[in-house]
Order: structure tokens, then C-alpha cells, then sequence
């Protein structure tokens, strides 16, 4: 319960934090009920071909006459999906990976270490460029390739914090007394490490959402499914730049991508200071 | 990323312009085209568009398409057809010279016959294939014997295939390696970057029409926005990229800049698997072409710039087209419902119609994922056949993974896994009528069927029009075909793209727009 509480507080722990807060509980508020509220649907032909801003179409209309205010509306929700889905996939994994490599040390540590640290070194963007075009455009694979890039990092950072707790004088004393591995694990590790494992997981999260636009603006994601990062694509490659309809048809879904990544950001940063304030002493 | 290698793009582009354009004064095109096509000869040459007309403009054919596609005779001054179809006597035009002064005569378009039977090429052996014997009585005259009657053989290999020069080929063993590009045409290859320019000059030994222009450079420019604005800003004179739809209205109105728009003969069509289940039954493939809005595609799609697509397959533009078959019959959603019950489908819990044994009408449709006007159609496609009752499961692919799945190797005896998929077909299958390739059930003849559809009548009737020479005859055999066309639904056809190419009238107006192909074409080139 108190850890909630702590998790609560960080949230409005500074005004920068309150402001990431507001703002991501905005985003979820459209991403819950943007389908409600938005006045068409996305789908339907509703105006002609690449009108601009009106009454009828606050944001005009997209190069087949749908309006683009609904398709940001609908797409908030399937951009956060996948954002939520890759990184909660890739903490859990690299929690999993961090925690593992730690108690269990010797060559399982060696390997899974080299693991990450390959997965690491490798450039995040191509090598989600490769995958997502290996295994081929859909809302999963997206999802997959993301958390496949990046789920070396939280392992690491999870690994060390979970090497300290296992160091600490009376996590050994317990192992002396015959503590077993299930036992440390539970009720000691655990503990410590997922409250790094949240603040992971909301970086996570920003990070998996600009993967997800640039994968489909690039055309690697789902173009069926309306993401911000696929009506990037559809601008793009029906000459928005060209025909001088980007202002309404880029920059508000490419504004929405970069508010959503900020308030995750601020969030993140509140949480690791509060939660992990041994992290901020260093 | 993009930005930068675009910018990076137009700058190299300009780089190079400024650099061709300072030691030159004169008439001098400047035209983009979209990639590398290697030396330039018959066999290096990499793309049916540009790259053809690329090679027509250094070389020659016996017969050269008009801008309505009817051959007209070009280093032949006519050709004698004897009565069985089989001989055909040509005579060439007086003092036909190489572009390096050697005369040009029948032996060497004898040895090019030869040399394409013996050198296989993609295009050009076809038509060389056809022939059982080539005799020169003397230098100006060629007597082609063919192996059985061809009604095609003028259109597509008198006026296809360029005439190469035996002195020059003679002993070149490997085509496929070939740097010297000697020709005929209008037009002569003085300089070429691999990846940047080539340099076109005028050809002084050209017998023919003057060439429009002393020069023409070619920068590749591999990106659309990159060369539009090429365009734009009159680094170029004119793109052989076509205009897409929606940037139309902004050149037209740009006053430096013209649009010159003609009917296209590229097609989208969804092919469909015509040997599995529901889809197997012509009645339920009627249905589905006849729930599609072909207006809205062109009107929301292409934004008006194309024609909607008929059963007959080919746009009306053309010559052979069955004028009632243009048109596919149509249905409301609950028309389409009512007909699905008397065919002995009923409506299930989630409104989609499913078979007496319980076989849902639910398909996966294909797409490519990188084309945004055909996803665009699917999108539209899938939501009208979803309130007929069928259920559409839309998938977008990537290009080659969908070619796997729906034309395996581009060989149709490698069978299909597919429900239904966009396919695109490039300009040439519809100009040159290829409706036996596309339905013929055997895989030499059928060789573009990539839905498996076999109908005895059909393959009948294609085998009669390949041997029928006499054009009413064959017309009326390609209608009837067009006919069977309607009553099967083999594919459907869901419209053409109108050819939209946009220039600089100050440095050129002149062009001439080629039935189905565009502006891009040796006449274009030619004074007049």
C-alpha cells in the first residue's frame, strides 16, 4: 500500500511531474474515450479528398475523405496500445533476464550479460527496421520487434540494483540461514527491484511509442491500422509535404507523439527520483 | 533520415546539372528518370518504363507504335504479308546508317533475329522465337518466315524489337556484360554515371525525323518528393515519374509548369483464387464485383484522375475493348444478401452469410503495403464487401512476401496460397491485349494466370484469335472472350490510372501523349 502511496506522491512530487501527469492522463483520457467522442468514423468517407480544416472537419480530411480528427482520435488508442504492450512485454522479459542473471551468477550471468550487451550495442533503429521487414507489416509484429529492441536495457539496469540488494548484509545473513532461492527472490529482491522495473517501464513506454510511429511512417507498420505513426505514412506518401496539407495533417498527430513521449519522460524521471532515490545520490 | 538523403539527393542532382549545363549551349532537355539502367543496350537495360523508350531513342525497330499503338512502318518502308500469315516480306528504307557511319542493312536485322534466338533476352527472344527462317535476297530486303500465324507479330515484334548492329555483336558472346551501345535512333549515349546521368546527344547520322533536341541529361532521382521539387524549382524540365493524383491541381496551377493527362493503362485488379471454395463459384465472384463502388475508388482514390474498371478487363481506350463489358452489373448490399440466399447461403449471428455446411464467406485480402493507392482502394473494397455479408480480412504485405503468396516465382505452375489480392498490371498487359496469358488454363499460355482459372470455351476461343490474322475476325473473337469475361468474373478489375505527367512548356511543348503509356516515348523526342 505505501508503495502505491510513494508512487502517488511522485506523481505530484514537482511541478514538472505534475505537469507529465496531467498531460498523460489526457492522452488516456482520448485514448479511452476518443472513439466516443470523436465525430466520425475514421474510416467512413466523409468529406471529399483532401479538404482542408472546417466546421464539418476540424482537421480536414485525409487523401480519401476521411476526417483526420477522428482518425487521431481513434489512432491515440491503438498508438498507446502498442506502446504499453511492447514495453510491459519488454520489462517483464528484461526483469526477468536481470534478476536471473544476478541470483543465479556464473555462466548464466556470463551468457545473458553477452546477450544484452550485444542487444545493446546494436543500433536500436535499423535493427527494428530489419525485423519489422522480415516479419512483415501487422499491429502484433510491431509490438514484438519493439519490445525485441528494447529489453536490454532495463535487464541491465534491473541486474545491477538486484546484485546490490542480493549484497546487502542481511539479504546474506538470510541465504546463511538457509533462505532459499524462492525466498530471497520473493521476498527480498522483488521488492526492491520493481519499484526500478516501474520507472523502467514508463521510459519504456515513450520509447516504444516513437518506435512504433517511425516504424510506420516509414512503412513497416500496419498501414490497415490507424496509428499516428500510420497517418505520418499516408502524408507522407500522398505529398502532404507537396501539396500544403501538412499543417493540419502532420503536425497534429507528430504534436500528440511528442506531448505523449514528454509527459512519459517527466513521469519517469519523478519516479526514479522518488522511488530510487539512491540512484539520484549518484 | 529520409530528409536529409533527400536533400542530399536534390543537391547531388543539382550538382550535376549545373556541372552537364556549363560547357553547353543549344537545345538541352533535362529530364529525370527513377534509376540506374546499366549501358543502355537491348540487354542491359533494366525497367519496361523508362528503360524501353531509354533504349528506343538509341535504337530502332523495324515498325514504330504510333500514339494511337497502330504500328506504323519506321527502318521498314512496308512489309508484304502473304496469304497464309506466315512470310512477311520487308523492305527497308534507303541508306540506313549506324550512329558510327556503317551502313545499316537486311543482313544485320537478320543477324539480330539470330542473335536473340541464340542469346536468350526476357522480351525480345519471344517475338525472335516465333520466327522458323530469315533470307536477305538483297541488302534492303528481309524475308521473315514465321513458325505458325501470329496476329501480334507486327505489334509486338516488328515495333519491339530494337535492330543491333552485326558488326558490333558479332563476337560478343556474354550480352549481359555489353558497355558499347551503337544504335540507329535519334540519339547517341556520349556520357554515362553510373547511379547519376546519361547524356544523350543528337545522332547526325539518323535518317529519319530531326531529333527536338542537341542534348538531353538524364539525372536518376530515385525520390518523388525529391524530383517534384526538382521540378518545381526548374532544375528539371520533365519527370518520367508520373504525377500522383493528388499533387495534379498543385502543378496545374503552378504557371511555368504543365500537365499533360491521358487515359493509362496500368490496372488494379483484385485477382482472386478461383479454385477454392465459395470463391470457386462464379455466381458469389459476381456478387462481390458487383458490391464495389468503382466510382468512389476514382473519385476518392485517384481523385478522378483514372476510369473505373469493367469485366472485359480492358479500358475502353482500347481498340479491342467489348464496349459491353466495361461495366460490371451492380448490387445494393441487400440485392447482394437477397441473391447469397438464392444461392443457398443464410445470414449468420454476426450478419456474415455462411454455406449450408457452415462455411463462413470470409476472405483474406491482400494488399501491398507499400503502395499507398492501392491500400487505399482495399480499405474501400473491403468495407463494401463487408456490408454484402462477406467477411474481409485485410492484410497489407510486403511486395514480395504477397508475390509469394499469389505468384510464386512468377511462375503459375508453382501454384497460389491465396483468398483474394490487389494485383497490379503494368501498362503493356492491357495495350497489348494479354487477356489469353491472364486466362488460358495451360501455365506456358497462361503464364499471367494467377488465379487458376480454366474454362475450356475460353481456352478455345484464345487459341483461335493467336492464329487469326484478319482484324474483324479477331476483334470479334476478343469480344466474345470479353463476354466470357462478364459471365465468370476470372478477376476484377477495379480501375485504371490515368497517365499524369507534368514539364516545363518554356523549354518544351511537344510532346506527344502515347495511347495507355504517357509522354515518355521517341516521338516525344522528334520534331514534327
Amino acid at each position: 500500500m505505501s508503495f502505491w502511496r510513494a508512487v502517488l506522491k511522485a506523481l505530484f512530487s514537482s511541478p514538472i511531474s505534475t505537469f507529465g501527469t496531467v498531460l498523460l492522463a489526457f492522452m488516456i483520457f482520448i485514448a479511452v474515450f476518443g472513439p466516443s467522442l470523436s465525430p466520425y468514423d475514421p474510416r467512413e468517407v466523409s468529406g471529399r479528398p483532401f479538404s482542408p480544416p472546417s466546421a464539418e472537419h476540424w482537421l480536414g480530411t485525409n487523401d480519401i475523405g476521411q476526417d483526420i480528427f477522428s482518425e487521431i482520435l481513434w489512432g491515440t488508442r491503438v498508438s498507446l496500445l502498442i506502446g504499453l504492450v511492447a514495453a510491459s512485454t519488454a520489462i517483464v522479459f528484461g526483469t526477468a533476464v536481470g534478476v536471473v542473471s544476478s541470483l543465479a551468477g556464473g555462466w548464466v550471468d556470463v551468457v545473458l550479460m553477452r546477450i544484452t550487451d550485444i542487444v545493446l550495442t546494436i543500433p536500436f533503429l535499423p535493427l527494428a527496421v530489419v525485423l519489422a521487414a522480415f516479419l512483415g507489416p501487422s499491429l502484433w509484429n510491431t509490438a514484438a520487434v519493439i519490445a525485441v529492441v528494447i529489453w536490454a536495457r532495463p535487464a541491465r539496469v534491473v541486474r545491477s540494483q538486484s546484485l546490490s540488494i542480493r549484497n546487502l548484509t542481511y539479504v546474506e545473513a538470510a541465504t546463511a540461514l538457509g533462505g532459499r532461492f524462492n525466498h530471497i527472490l520473493i521476498r527480498h529482491v522483488l521488492p526492491g527491484v520493481v519499484p526500478l522495473a516501474l520507472s523502467q517501464f514508463i521510459l519504456a513506454t515513450s520509447s516504444s511509442i516513437l518506435t512504433e510511429a517511425s516504424l510506420s511512417f516509414l512503412g513497416l507498420g500496419d498501414p490497415i491500422q490507424k496509428s499516428w505513426g500510420t497517418i505520418l505514412f499516408y502524408a507522407q506518401a500522398r505529398g502532404a509535404f507537396l501539396n500544403g496539407s501538412w499543417p493540419w495533417w502532420v503536425i497534429p498527430p507528430g504534436l500528440l507523439i511528442s506531448i505523449t513521449v514528454l509527459s512519459f519522460v517527466l513521469i519517469g524521471r519523478a519516479l526514479e527520483d522518488v522511488l530510487m532515490p539512491r540512484l539520484k545520490a549518484r | 533520415m529520409k530528409k536529409v538523403s533527400k536533400l542530399l539527393l536534390s543537391l547531388a542532382a543539382l550538382a550535376l546539372l549545373s556541372l552537364a549545363l556549363a560547357s553547353h549551349s543549344g537545345k538541352t532537355l533535362r529530364m529525370a528518370i527513377l534509376q540506374d539502367e546499366g549501358t543502355l543496350t537491348p540487354y542491359t537495360y533494366q525497367t519496361g518504363y523508362p528503360g524501353y523508350e531509354l533504349l528506343t531513342m538509341v535504337y530502332d525497330t523495324l515498325y514504330q507504335l504510333d500514339e494511337n499503338l497502330i504500328p506504323q512502318p519506321w527502318l521498314a518502308q512496308g512489309a508484304e504479308t502473304s496469304a497464309d500469315g506466315l512470310t512477311y516480306t520487308i523492305t527497308l528504307k534507303p541508306d540506313l546508317k549506324w550512329a558510327d557511319g556503317e551502313a545499316l542493312t537486311a543482313s544485320d536485322v537478320a543477324f539480330t533475329i539470330k542473335y536473340f534466338q541464340d542469346n536468350l533476352h526476357g522480351r525480345f527472344s519471344t517475338p525472335a522465337n516465333k520466327v522458323a527462317a530469315v533470307e536477305t535476297p538483297d541488302e534492303q530486303t528481309v524475308v521473315i518466315t514465321l513458325k505458325a500465324p501470329d496476329a501480334t507479330f507486327i505489334q509486338n515484334g516488328l515495333a519491339d524489337v530494337p535492330i543491333i548492329p552485326e558488326h558490333v555483336w558479332a563476337d560478343v558472346t556474354d550480352p549481359n556484360s555489353m558497355v558499347v551501345s551503337i544504335g540507329s535512333g535519334p540519339y547517341q549515349i556520349t556520357e554515362y554515371r553510373t547511379d547519376q546521368f546519361y547524356r544523350l546527344t543528337e545522332n547526325a547520322n539518323f535518317w529519319g525525323p530531326k531529333p527536338a533536341f542537341d542534348e538531353i541529361i538524364t539525372p536518376i532521382i530515385k525520390d518523388q518528393t525529391a524530383t517534384f521539387q526538382a521540378l518545381q524549382t526548374g532544375e528539371i524540365d520533365v519527370a518520367v515519374r508520373k504525377v500522383s493524383p493528388e499533387l495534379v491541381e498543385r502543378f496545374a496551377a503552378q504557371s511555368d509548369l504543365k500537365v499533360a493527362q491521358g487515359p493509362g493503362f496500368s490496372a488494379s485488379t483484385i485477382q482472386i483464387d478461383v479454385t477454392k471454395g465459395a470463391l470457386a463459384n462464379p455466381e458469389v465472384r459476381k456478387i462481390m464485383a458487383g458490391l464495389i463502388d468503382y466510382e468512389k475508388l476514382v473519385e476518392n482514390v485517384l481523385l478522378g484522375f483514372g476510369v473505373t474498371g469493367g469485366p472485359g478487363f480492358l479500358p475502353p481506350a482500347h481498340p479491342l475493348s467489348n464496349p459491353n463489358t466495361t461495366e460490371y452489373s451492380r448490387y445494393t448490399p441487400e440485392e447482394a444478401k437477397q441473391r447469397l440466399e438464392e444461392l443457398g447461403f443464410s445470414q449468420g449471428a454476426d450478419g456474415v452469410y455462411v454455406d449450408a455446411d457452415g462455411n463462413r464467406l470470409e476472405f483474406e485480402y491482400l494488399t501491398y503495403s507499400d503502395r499507398p493507392i492501392q491500400l487505399r482502394a482495399a480499405e474501400l473494397v473491403a468495407q463494401d464487401l463487408r456490408e454484402g455479408g462477406f467477411n474481409i480480412e485485410l492484410r497489407a504485405m510486403e511486395r514480395q512476401a504477397l508475390v509469394q503468396r499469389v505468384w510464386p516465382d512468377f511462375d503459375v505452375s508453382k501454384g497460389r496460397n491465396y483468398d483474394m489480392s490487389m494485383v497490379n498490371w503494368s501498362a503493356p498487359v492491357a495495350a497489348q491485349a494479354r487477356l489469353g496469358s491472364m486466362l488460358h488454363s495451360d501455365f506456358v499460355t497462361g503464364n499471367l494466370n494467377v488465379g487458376g482459372y480454366s474454362n475450356p470455351k475460353v481456352d478455345s476461343i484464345i487459341e483461335e484469335a493467336a492464329v487469326t490474322i484478319d482484324a474483324a475476325k479477331r476483334q470479334e473473337l476478343f469480344f466474345a472472350l470479353q463476354q466470357k469475361m462478364a459471365e465468370d468474373i476470372p478477376l476484377i478489375t477495379l480501375f485504371f490510372e490515368d497517365g499524369v505527367y507534368a514539364y516545363r512548356p518554356a523549354v518544351y511543348d511537344n510532346w506527344v501523349f502515347m495511347a495507355g503509356q504517357g509522354i515518355i516515348n521517341k516521338l516525344s523526342f522528334l520534331e514534327r
